[in-house]
């Protein structure tokens, strides 16, 4: 390791940072929003048209991230009628976010699903419409203990977005592969790159960590009860 | 035995005239292939408290359950204060009910579950009072005076901010019949 190198390639390499995070934040909200999308393909009552679109998510599942940043930024713009070209972080958002959105709505479905079925039928007994039913019952006890999952994709996510390279975005690894292009030194850029995900991706674990148990305080067990019946009369 | 039943009804009279406010007509319901209810008959006439006695797996739960409109009748009518609860009447035919017909004749049901159901985000107080503000469109201060007023009927009114986990099962069960009623 040569400090003077890496010293050098430091800012080079960090003022990609912007561009890696933007595209980290980008697709992951794009991701939570669709997200939704899937897991309401899957309720729909009509059997046929849920399985097809089971089918769909499956197939974006199923094949690698890469594939469908390439053909989202190669292939789309040659397909007829619909097809356009986008620019590279719009493609990559959209790959990334809708790649990561099938597993964020698998997330969302296992939370719904865990919501005890009473909640439905004593909502339902109080005359909630649909929408409120969602709103006010079924989601704000569905979602908090999806946090942790949801913070792991996160997480997953952010460690992807250096493939997005490959269609041109030009974040902290496209920068660390140039420097190292140009001066034949690879071992410092890159391990800038690797030090920054490291110092970016720790720190966001525990904060979801942290999330994890600030939203289950809200309305768990754990909180101690202060009753008026205290027992300091007791016996000690 | 007769006896002591004619005292009974003597000194319930008034509820002999009143019209009834629920009334089951013929009432079936299955599960899959196990018929629960095989005609049920039944009249409940205003302010008559009525208990339901039975075996387990004798279908006391499914009879209230339909009147709450959670389960819907295989067949037979029910009818709450002259109208009918899973059905409408068009072109002098019954047909079944949309679930629009529903959220109009469930207004007046209340309803204490057997596992109370309270929802488990919500304060005491909350579990109280969101039905009054969402549903019924009543003002938060009016709809959350009430609901502190029912609370403390049922001896809760130091719980108000408690959430539902942090109450007994004695204290869970007050908690329904407020925000039942």
């Amino acid at each position: 390791m040569k400090w003077d190198v890496f010293l050098d390639a430091f800012p080079i390499v960090i003022s990609g940072i912007g561009i890696t995070l933007g595209l980290t934040i980008a697709s992951f909200l794009f991701a939570l929003i669709f997200g939704f999308f899937w897991t309401f393909t899957q309720r729909i009552p009509i059997k046929p048209i849920a399985w097809i679109f089971t089918w769909i998510m499956e197939f974006i599942r199923s094949t690698p991230p890469l594939v469908q940043l390439f053909f989202i930024y190669y292939a789309y713009p040659m397909v007829p009628h619909i097809g356009m070209t986008l620019d590279p972080f719009t493609s990559a958002t959209l790959g990334l976010g809708i790649h990561f959105s099938t597993y964020i709505g698998e997330v969302y479905r296992s939370g719904i699903e865990g919501v005890e079925k009473g909640q439905w039928e004593a909502s339902t007994a109080l005359n909630f419409s649909t929408r409120q039913k969602w709103t006010k019952v079924i989601l704000p006890q569905a979602i908090p203990p999806t946090i942790p999952m949801i913070g792991n994709y996160l997480i997953i996510l952010f460690k992807e977005v250096p493939l997005a390279s490959t269609i041109g975005v030009i974040g902290i690894m496209q920068l660390a592969q140039d420097y190292g292009a140009k001066s034949w030194n690879y071992l410092e850029p890159l391990t800038i790159v690797a030090i920054l995900f490291l110092i970016l991706s720790y720190p966001s674990a525990i904060l979801i960590n942290k999330l994890e148990k600030k939203m289950n305080r809200r309305f768990d067990k754990k909180e101690a009860i202060k009753t008026t019946h205290s027992r300091e009369g007791a016996v000690m | 035995m007769i006896e002591s039943t004619k005292t009974h009804k003597d000194a319930h009279n008034s509820f002999e005239e009143a019209e009834p406010i629920v009334t089951y007509k013929n009432v079936h319901k299955s599960f899959g292939e196990v018929e629960v209810l095989k005609g049920i008959d039944l009249e409940i006439k205003p302010a008559e408290k009525v208990a339901l006695i039975g075996p387990s797996g004798s279908g006391k739960t499914t009879i209230i359950r339909m009147l709450m409109t959670l389960e819907r009748p295989t067949s037979g009518h029910i009818i709450v204060d002259g109208n009918y609860l899973w059905h409408v009447e068009k072109n002098g035919k019954l047909i079944p009910a949309n679930e629009r017909h529903l959220r109009e004749v469930r207004g007046d049901i209340g309803m204490v579950f057997q596992h109370f159901n309270l929802f488990p985000h919500m304060t005491i107080l909350e579990n109280c009072m969101t039905a009054p503000i969402h549903v019924q469109k009543e003002n938060k201060a009016s709809a959350k005076q009430r609901s502190i007023e029912m609370l403390e009927k049922v001896g809760l009114g130091d719980k108000l901010e408690a959430y539902p986990s942090q109450l007994s099962g004695g204290q869970k069960q007050r908690v329904a019949m407020a925000r039942a009623s």
